[in-house]
């Protein structure tokens, strides 16, 4: 299985997970991160970083989120590999925890 | 032409895990450090830990050029005046006050460094047998006395069988952020996530630690109050079962007499818990007809850790799963081979100890590292040789330790980053760092499977920093000590490292070159290894109530129940934080936290992110609060070894198990209050 990234990193993205990936299977947009699903490892050390809460193991995902499953593979196949954390905009707080932020997914 | 960037496969030596790595480097700096996915054993995983090892090394602190103190000053010297000023005082202290005057310490430091770590041990022995200390006695005796008095063999260590275990109890132990260390667990979320989805995983712990969220409950009782639980379900299990025994046993009429009478309502109270989370755990191992126990240091650290690795182990025993599948197995060894001799029994762990803690016993041969400031102080150690310990953060006591070393004729002092304790030092021996040299991993019973691992050097020594073995063996050429003959005369001849290596792999299961030329030799392992067995039938069995525990427990049982009911003053547990091993890496910004439930909190005036003064009649610390319900009313967490918040300013060289030696460093008694600005 593989963790993933779901709703509440959009346009919060902190980028706290990015340095303690072993295998840097993070993948970046404009406004989100994804988890590259062939590469993560499942070893959970993203998962307490996220301010937003937003990584969770595939297994877990509650309904209404499953289909990041299937976006974090596909986005990881398209965009770019992040390998360092970097600092936090200053919008990220006021994001974090808005329902609804799907919608503003931007991918490209 | 510009440098380009090289990738070095390795594996890090930060703990005894040792995930393959593969380290990014740029000329002789490391740019990046990566898990290595076709490792065949870590398979990826690294921890943040890990892969610091780029910023461990290239350290703004780090020291690169011997040091040795002059006019009260430490600077730079040669290894020629470094060592020879050693020798000449170490034999001075010697010749006038005998080899008993001068103290070692066995270091983690040196402790990850094969050649450097059996060199030290030489150099040791070459005295006969003068005051040794190691982590053993400030991280826990109580398995190795566990494994004697049950066992009859100190090496005898459970490991759970994470392929098929389905009942698994961790107690006092965080694997997520400790990899179980002599469990050895890569990806530890894979393990413990896989085991609950495929039965049950419970953890007993002050906490909700990183582990408690992937279990499949989590039980929080008072931290050194787990016994009461465990002692409880033995009783119940000797009573209704499940007793199914694989290896015969002995004891266990003593022990249910030991036991009698003690009910799941006084366990409750004792433990701090509810008498419902007691049945349910009782039902959940019914339910599996079995359970496997795993302890760590928040067992071993307190003060009833004697009985309660003691309890986990006869849980264990009479459920039928030490050397057995689902259950534990043991670690046949690589280098040395268990398996392939009849294990002699030994079953009294017990050495001579410091004169000046004549009531503590000392334990397979270590001294209490709680006596070092007392043997200095009377006179009996007057030079200590420290092979790579953090003692001012890693011992107790820190404001009885800082001038007792200080008043040492001489201190020397095997480290790479400058730190409090260099700091208290007369020479200072830097001696290459874990990317500088080849290695071998030495520790073969902590891995987690039949397994050698070899890593050549990934960079160049910064500066002057030598070979440790070569440094040992320059002191014992200089006091005309004995040296062994393949000792090379000089560590940078090519091939040097590598032959001391060879020689330490000397009857082992591959021999160096196999294992140098692979990197990595994993043998099959026997499981249910018959050579466990075996001994435990030459032993006659199991000893499930060896008397000295058993004394241990009524002393225990005797002094919870006559506090029942009592107010219990807030306490502190000691806590491993994920970017930080023990006294190193505080440069990877762990917070210096004290966790406090809301109520605790609210009843000292504390606010959450509020500065507060921690302590106890040993000194005090200043940390910051972080105020969550993720811990239990009554109990604090403060990290281990932080350099900004030294929780040792708070333990005490008193509070000590008489029996091994064992410093309490968890459910310590604490002070707090709101720190005034």
């Amino acid at each position: 299985m593989t963790f993933v990234v779901t709703e509440n990193c959009i346009k919060c993205k902190y980028t706290d997970c990015v340095r303690v990936c072993p295998v840097d299977c993070f993948h970046e947009g404009p406004n989100f991160l994804v988890i590259d699903p062939e590469r993560c490892t499942d070893c959970a050390l993203c998962e307490p970083e996220c301010p937003a809460n937003a990584i969770i193991p595939g297994e877990d995902l509650p309904a209404g989120q499953t289909h990041f499953l299937e976006l974090n593979a596909e986005l990881a196949r398209i965009w770019p590999t992040i390998t360092e954390s970097r600092e936090t905009s200053p919008d990220s707080k006021e994001w974090d925890g808005k329902p609804g932020k799907f919608s503003l997914l931007e991918r490209s | 032409m510009s440098e380009q960037i090289v990738s070095k496969r390795s594996y890090c030596k930060i703990c005894t895990n040792q995930c393959g790595v593969i380290i990014e480097v740029l000329g002789n700096q490391i740019v990046k450090v990566k898990g290595d996915p076709s490792h065949p054993l870590s398979k990826g995983y690294t921890c943040p830990k890990g892969r610091a090892l780029g910023q461990s090394h290239q350290n703004p602190a780090a020291i690169t050029q011997p040091l040795m103190r002059k006019g009260g000053e430490l600077v730079p010297v040669s290894w020629d005046e470094a060592l020879d000023d050693i020798a000449a005082r170490l034999r001075k202290v010697v010749d006038a006050h005998g080899p008993n005057s001068v103290g070692y310490y066995f270091g983690s430091g040196l402790g990850m460094d094969a050649s450097g770590y059996r060199m030290a041990d030489t150099f040791y022995k070459s005295f006969g047998n003068p005051p040794k200390f190691s982590p053993l006695t400030i991280d826990g005796t109580a398995k190795v006395l566990t494994s004697c008095l049950v066992g009859g063999f100190p090496g005898l260590n459970p490991k759970t069988d994470y392929d098929n275990v389905d009942m698994l109890l961790y107690v006092g132990v965080n694997p997520m952020v400790s990899h179980g260390h002599n469990t050895g667990m890569f990806n530890p979320a894979l393990h413990i996530r896989a085991a609950a989805k495929r039965g049950e995983v419970w953890t007993i712990d002050p906490l909700f630690t990183e582990t408690a969220r992937y279990s499949t409950r989590h039980i929080a009782p008072y931290p050194g109050k787990d016994h009461a639980i465990l002692a409880w379900l033995v009783h119940e299990i000797l009573d209704g079962g499940p007793v199914d025994l694989a290896q015969p046993v002995s004891g266990i009429e003593e022990l249910r007499t030991a036991l009698a009478g003690f009910d799941r309502a006084t366990a409750a109270m004792i433990a701090g818990v509810e008498e419902q989370e007691l049945d349910d755990l009782l039902a959940a191992i019914r339910r599996k007809g079995h359970v496997v126990v795993e302890t760590g240091t928040g067992v071993t650290m307190a003060s009833s850790a004697n009985i309660t690795v003691w309890l986990g182990w006869v849980l264990t025993i009479l459920t039928g799963m030490m050397n057995r599948e689902r259950g534990a197995w043991f670690h046949p060894g690589f280098i040395t081979r268990y398996d392939s001799f009849q294990l002699p029994i030994i079953d009294n762990p017990f050495s001579p100890g410091a004169p000046t803690m004549p009531e503590v016993s000392g334990i397979i041969g270590d001294w209490p590292c709680a006596a070092l400031p007392g043997e200095i102080a009377a006179g009996n150690i007057r030079a200590l040789v420290n092979f790579g310990g953090s003692l001012i953060r890693s011992f107790p006591d820190a404001n009885v330790l800082a001038p007792a070393l200080e008043s040492l004729e001489l201190n020397v002092n095997f480290e790479i980053i400058e730190n409090e304790t260099t700091a208290l030092s007369t020479h200072v021996l830097p001696t290459k760092d874990q990317v500088e040299r080849p290695d071998i991993s030495f520790w073969d019973t902590l891995c987690a499977s039949v397994s050698m691992l070899y890593t050549p050097a990934v960079v160049e020594p910064m500066g002057e920093r030598r070979s440790a073995w070569w440094v040992i063996s320059q002191l014992m050429r200089r006091m005309a000590l004995p040296v062994p003959d393949h000792v090379p005369a000089d560590d940078r001849a090519p091939g040097a490292d590598d032959l001391m290596l060879a020689t330490l792999l000397a009857g082992a299961r591959s021999e160096f070159a196999e294992v140098a030329a692979s990197r990595h030799v994993t043998k099959p392992l026997e499981f249910p290894g018959r050579w466990v067995d075996e001994h435990i039938e030459r032993f006659g069995g199991w000893k499930l109530a060896p008397p000295k525990l058993l004394e241990f427990w009524a002393q225990t049982r005797r002094a919870d129940e006559a506090l029942l009911g009592a107010q219990r003053q807030l306490c502190y547990i000691s806590r491993r934080q994920r970017r930080k091993l023990n006294a190193s890496l505080s440069f990877l910004g762990s917070p210096a936290d004290i966790i406090l439930h809301p109520d605790d909190a609210a009843a000292h005036g504390i606010a959450h992110g509020q500065k507060v003064r921690v302590h106890t009649s040993r000194g005090e610390i200043f940390l910051t609060a972080n105020v969550s319900t993720t811990i239990r009313r009554g109990v604090a967490s403060i990290p281990h070894g932080h350099e900004a918040a030294n929780v040792n300013c708070l333990t005490s060289v008193e509070e000590v198990d008489k029996m091994t030696g064992m410093v309490r460093y968890t459910g310590v008694p604490i002070n707090v209050e709101p720190a005034v600005a």
